[in-house]
């Protein structure tokens, strides 16, 4: 129901702009480009008053949720043929964005049959073990960077670049394992940091 | 009461149709679609519609429907991508202005939720949200009117200038008002004791995420800082629609806005995208006379 009314609320939105605002000039003009102000506003204070996401009218919940005293998480690392698991960075990802992928991997990935889960993790590892060939061999990882080289808008949150010059495995990826991993949020001294990980899940 | 509806009249009508400037909406055209550019050249959305069908599977239809994304046709939606980019480049150097924003615009709202709709229909922290409601604007206005290639010289009244930058700006307020509004209802006054130091403890000990730890770890070493933080962060959400009415409050927050975007990058690790758009808070109109005001004393130096 939510997606078909933001659906109707952009495209009212560009239809109203366009049917009112964008023929030019004519009677009555001052009173039409109000009307669509008055649509423009109430389409676009609702979600964020009510806390209904209808992107684009978003409700921007920015660190908006009690952060907690800990927090649980999915991890993915890939196998070598020895079995030793290896970091990846999170260009190697791309076109999935790390954080994206992350989010699916631990809200859909659990609901999918076994089969379902290795056709998937089979895609994963084609595309991991063909980023780690490249940054082997040409020294980048992922493409993101290809039009805007250093100027390359960032990811939200930003994350570590771990397969620079020197630490990209050379070892062929031949698996892959899903973690939950649940974080204390306190410094070490206190008890804080990972007290927990399970494997979920493993692909050879 | 009718002295209500008439001061209501007055004031709507000083908002939206004072006298604006060519200059700075054109201005907002060129960095709308800049923006637009940063964002899709740093992406690959188009590259989403290869995915396997595992990662279709709990896509509902009606959100399919809302952008019109179908899985499977990676060549088309490239071609849409494409069209998008050379739509957004030809709106910031204005050809063609007008349409080009409105179809990049459209463009983007069905591009961009490829790269979160796996999981959610909302991509709203992806940097493009702002962006695609300003192009539809900036569509239905007269944006190419200064700083284009194709520009007419037919001048409307000057009003036309000024609603629909006002608009954009209020959209771009909308992000702080309702970003501490959330706050507030979702967490309640205790953000403003835990949040900051939650999040920055979350951001730097994750060692997925953290690429900053210095700032992040000395401030939360100070929990009163933390507490001092929160609440200046929700000073700012709260308060930064003041900058549509007052020119002080624009000269104080603006940059204010910018620095605090700039510090929670080095302590949690955020990277707000839509922050370059706070330049749209820029009177480039009256920063162009002063400038060229000063020419004459610069070239006699």
């Amino acid at each position: 129901m939510l997606n078909a009314l933001a659906g109707l609320a952009f495209a009212s939105f560009v239809a109203i702009g366009l049917i009112l605002v964008g023929r030019r000039g004519g009677h009555g003009r001052c009173g039409r480009v109000s009307q669509f102000l008055v649509f423009a506003l109430a389409v676009s204070l609702g979600p964020g008053l009510l806390q209904r996401d209808a992107w684009p009218f978003s409700s921007w919940p920015l660190a908006a949720n009690e952060a907690g005293r800990s927090v649980t998480y999915s991890t993915l690392v890939a196998l070598d043929a020895t079995g030793a698991e290896h970091a990846v960075d999170y260009r190697a990802w791309q076109p999935l964005g790390f954080d994206e992928l992350l989010s699916w991997i631990q809200l859909q990935f659990p609901k999918l049959s076994r089969a379902e889960q290795d056709h998937a993790a089979r895609y994963l590892l084609g595309l991991v073990e063909a980023a780690r060939a490249r940054a082997a061999s040409e020294r980048r990882v992922g493409y993101f960077d290809r039009f805007l080289g250093p100027l390359t808008a960032p990811n939200f949150l930003l994350h570590p670049r771990l397969w620079i010059a020197g630490a990209v495995p050379s070892s062929r990826f031949v698996g892959l394992r899903v973690y939950s991993e649940t974080l204390v949020l306190d410094n070490p001294a206190r008890g804080g940091g990972v007290v927990r990980r399970r494997l979920d899940y493993e692909y050879r | 009461m009718r002295n209500l509806a008439v001061n209501v009249t007055r004031g709507w009508g000083r908002f939206w149709f004072s006298d604006g400037s060519a200059i700075n909406l054109a201005a907002a055209r060129i960095l709308v679609t800049g923006h637009a550019l940063w964002i899709l050249l740093s992406r690959d959305p188009a590259a989403l519609s290869g995915l396997p069908a595992e990662f279709w599977d709990f896509v509902q239809d009606t959100a399919r429907w809302r952008f019109l994304i179908f899985e499977g046709h990676p060549l088309w939606e490239h071609v849409l991508q494409t069209t998008a980019l050379v739509a957004l480049g030809a709106a910031l150097v204005g050809l063609w202005p007008r349409l080009c924003c409105l179809v990049g615009g459209v463009l983007l709202y069905h591009l961009a939720p490829f790269e979160t709709i796996m999981y959610t229909p909302s991509p709203w922290i992806k940097g493009y949200t702002v962006t695609t409601l300003a192009l539809i604007i900036l569509g239905s206005s007269r944006c190419g009117d200064a700083l284009a290639l194709g520009g007419g010289s037919e001048r409307p009244p000057a009003w036309e200038y000024r609603w629909p930058l006002t608009l954009i700006q209020v959209a771009l307020c909308q992000v702080y008002l309702f970003a501490g509004y959330a706050k507030m209802l979702r967490t309640g006054p205790t953000w403003l004791l835990e949040g900051v130091r939650g999040y920055t403890q979350h951001y730097i000990q994750n060692e997925e995420v953290a690429v900053f730890h210095a700032l992040g770890g000395w401030l939360i070493a100070h929990p009163a800082l933390c507490v001092a933080a929160g609440c200046v962060a929700l000073a700012l959400n709260l308060s930064f629609w003041t900058v549509l009415f007052s020119r002080r409050a624009r000269r104080v927050l603006v940059p204010f806005a910018i620095a605090w975007h700039i510090a929670v990058l080095f302590t949690m690790n955020f990277a707000f995208l839509e922050a370059p758009l706070l330049l749209l808070f820029v009177d480039w109109q009256s920063l162009r006379e002063r400038l060229a005001a000063r020419k004459p004393a610069l070239l006699a130096a």
